[in-house]
C-alpha cells in the first residue's frame, strides 16, 4: 500500500437509542485515530458503549451522526473495505444447528487471508469440539469460537470482544501466547475489548477508555502505565516528595501514609525519593485506569 | 481459488446440509410415511374410497421457517464474516432458487410415482390432484410440467414470506413484526371487503379464468413471492446485525 491510511478513523461517531423518557446515548461524540499495525485495548465497564463502537466501525449496525473510516473507506457495503475487517462479537448469533466446523469452514470461505493450518492448531489448543452443536457449547467455547475466526482470518482490522470471557487459564494463555507470536509474523491492527483491563494488559500498545459512551482516555499504554504512582512512608517525607502533584487517594496509619498521586517517578525523582526511605510503585494499568476514572479526570494524560 | 462474493455467501448458508437437504427431506418423508400408515389403515379396515391427503404442504410450514431463521440467525453471522448486505440478500436468493427448483422437482416426480403406482398400491392421492371441480376448475393430470412449477413457486413463496417477516423483526422488533403481521391480515380483510362492496368479482374473474386454474396459482404465488423479496431487500440494507 503506497499511502497509508489510519485502519480506523472515527469521526464524532455517536449511537443514541430510543429509550422510554427519552434518547439514551450508547455512544457519544467519539473521535479517534487507530494507526496500523498496533494492538488497542478498547476498554470500559459493562455498558460502556465497546461493542456499539465495534458495530459501528464495521457497519453491522448504524451511527445516528458521525462516521467510521477503515482504511479511508466506509465498511458499509464496500467489499474491498469489509474484507479487510474480522468481528465476531461475544453475543455473536450463527445459524440454527451450526457445529464449530461448520463456523471454521464458513470462516475459510469468507476471509481472503484465512489459515486453515493455523485455524486447526488453535482449535485443537483450544480443545475446541468441532462436531459440537454452537448453541450447546460453554460460554469459554464460545469465545474460543471467536478467538479463532479471529486469529486464522488475518484481516487487516481484527477485533476481539471480550475474548477472555469464560476461557479458563492455560486457554487464555494460548490466546495471549498465539496472538502475539502471529502479530509478529503478519503485523495487523489488532482491537481488545474488555471489561477486565489486568487480562489484556500486557499485550497492548495503546489504550481507548469508553465510560458511558464517552472516550475518555486516548492514550498509549505506556503512558498510562506508571502514570499513577502510590508512595508509602513516613507522612511528611511522603508529602513533600509528592509535591504539587496531583492527589488520588491516601491512607494515613500513625506516622505512616500511602499517597496515591498522579505521575511518574523515574531517574532523579525515583533515587531522591528512595533515598528518603519512601517506597515507590508504579500503579498497574488496571489501577491506574480505575483511579483516574474514579477521581473523575479527564482524557490528558 | 477466489470465488465470487455471491456464491461464497450462498455457500455459507448452505454450509450445515440440514437446513436445505436433510430436514427438508425429514419433514416430508416423515408426513408421508404417516400418511401411508394410515391410509394402509383405512383400506385394511375395509374401506374402498378413493383416499386424498394434503400432507404435502408440511414442508412448506418448515420452509417459513428457514425464511425467518435466514434472516435472524444467518444474516448475523455472515456479518461477522464481513459479507455485504447485498451478497448475503443475493446469495440467500440463489440458495433458495436452486431449492426451490430441485424441490419442485422432487415433488413432480412424487407425482409421476402416485400415478404409476395407482396411488400408493392405494388408489390414493397425495403430490398430484387430477380433478375437475364444479365450477370448470380443473387441475392437471399428474406429470403436468405445472406441478414442477407450482411447487417450486410455493416453495419460494414459503420461503420469502418467512424471510420478509423475517427482516421486519430484525429491522422493526417484536412490535414491528406483530404490526406487519396484523397490518397484512386486516390489509386482506380490507381488500375482499372492498372487493364485495365494490362488485370486483366480474373483473377478477376476467383475469383469473377459473378454466386456468394452475396458472393463477402460479401467478398469485410469484406475486407474493414477489413482494416478500422486494420488501425484504428494501429493509435489510438498513438491518443492524
Amino acid at each position: 500500500m503506497s499511502t497509508i491510511a489510519p485502519a480506523l478513523e472515527l469521526r464524532s461517531l455517536s449511537k443514541r437509542y430510543r429509550k422510554r423518557g427519552g434518547a439514551v446515548a450508547a455512544l457519544n461524540n467519539v473521535s479517534t485515530t487507530l494507526e496500523p499495525e498496533r494492538i488497542y485495548g478498547l476498554l470500559g465497564r459493562n455498558g460502556a458503549g465497546k461493542s456499539t463502537l465495534m458495530s459501528l466501525a464495521t457497519a453491522q449496525a448504524f451511527p445516528s451522526s458521525g462516521e467510521a473510516l477503515v482504511f479511508g473507506h466506509t465498511a458499509y457495503e464496500h467489499r474491498p473495505t469489509l474484507s479487510k475487517i474480522c468481528f465476531v462479537k461475544e453475543s455473536q448469533k450463527y445459524p440454527d444447528d451450526f457445529e464449530v466446523r461448520h463456523a471454521l469452514h464458513s470462516a475459510s470461505l469468507a476471509f481472503p487471508n484465512w489459515d486453515a493450518d493455523f485455524a486447526r492448531r488453535l482449535t485443537q489448543e483450544l480443545r475446541l469440539p468441532t462436531d459440537r452443536r454452537i448453541k450447546k457449547l460453554s460460554r469459554g467455547q464460545l469465545s474460543a469460537v471467536g478467538i479463532v475466526i479471529g486469529l486464522a482470518s488475518r484481516a487487516e482490522l481484527t477485533f476481539f470482544d471480550e475474548p477472555y470471557l469464560g476461557l479458563d487459564a492455560v486457554a487464555r494463555q494460548v490466546f495471549y501466547d498465539r496472538l502475539l507470536e502471529d502479530f509478529a509474523e503478519h503485523p495487523r491492527t489488532i482491537v481488545l475489548s474488555s471489561h477486565l483491563i489486568d487480562e489484556v494488559a500486557d499485550v497492548l500498545e495503546h489504550v481507548l477508555l469508553l465510560e458511558d459512551g464517552e472516550l475518555v482516555l486516548d492514550a498509549p499504554a505506556d503512558e498510562v502505565r506508571g502514570g499513577v504512582t502510590t508512595l508509602h512512608g513516613a507522612t511528611a517525607a511522603v508529602l513533600e516528595t509528592a509535591g504539587p502533584l496531583p492527589v488520588l487517594a491516601r491512607k494515613d496509619l500513625g506516622p505512616v501514609t500511602q499517597l496515591t498521586v498522579r505521575g511518574r517517578f523515574e531517574g532523579a525523582a525515583l533515587a531522591a525519593a528512595e533515598a528518603q526511605g519512601i517506597g515507590v510503585e508504579p500503579a498497574s494499568l488496571q489501577q491506574t485506569i480505575v483511579f483516574l476514572t474514579r477521581a473523575g479526570e479527564r482524557a490528558e494524560l | 481459488m477466489m470465488s465470487s462474493p455471491i456464491l461464497v455467501s450462498a455457500r455459507v448458508q448452505a454450509t450445515n446440509r440440514n437446513t436445505f437437504v436433510w430436514v427438508p427431506l425429514l419433514v416430508l418423508g416423515g408426513a408421508t410415511v404417516l400418511t401411508l400408515a394410515v391410509w394402509w389403515a383405512v383400506k385394511a379396515a375395509g374401506a374402498e374410497a378413493q383416499l386424498f391427503s394434503g400432507s404435502v404442504q408440511a414442508p412448506f410450514w418448515y420452509l417459513l421457517v428457514v425464511g425467518a431463521q435466514t434472516v435472524a440467525l444467518t444474516f448475523p453471522f455472515t456479518q461477522a464474516l464481513s459479507i455485504s448486505r447485498r451478497d448475503f440478500w443475493l446469495g440467500a436468493m440463489l440458495n433458495f432458487s436452486v431449492f426451490s427448483i430441485l424441490f419442485g422437482t422432487l415433488l413432480w416426480l412424487l407425482g409421476i410415482i402416485e400415478r404409476a403406482t395407482g396411488g400408493w398400491w392405494m388408489n390414493g392421492t397425495m403430490f398430484a390432484f387430477p380433478l375437475k371441480l364444479e365450477g370448470g376448475v380443473t387441475i392437471p393430470e399428474a406429470g403436468s410440467a405445472w406441478y414442477l412449477l407450482l411447487y417450486a413457486l410455493m416453495a419460494m413463496m414459503a420461503l420469502s414470506v418467512g424471510f420478509a417477516f423475517g427482516t421486519v423483526y430484525k429491522r422493526f422488533g417484536p412490535t414491528g413484526l406483530t404490526l406487519a403481521i396484523t397490518g397484512t391480515v386486516a390489509a386482506l380483510i380490507v381488500l375482499f371487503f372492498l372487493s364485495v362492496k365494490l362488485d370486483w368479482w366480474p373483473t377478477l374473474q376476467a383475469w383469473f379464468p377459473v378454466d386456468r386454474f394452475a396458472g393463477n396459482v402460479a401467478i398469485i404465488t410469484a406475486l407474493v413471492a414477489g413482494i416478500g423479496f422486494l420488501v425484504s431487500w428494501a429493509l435489510i440494507r438498513r438491518v443492524p446485525a
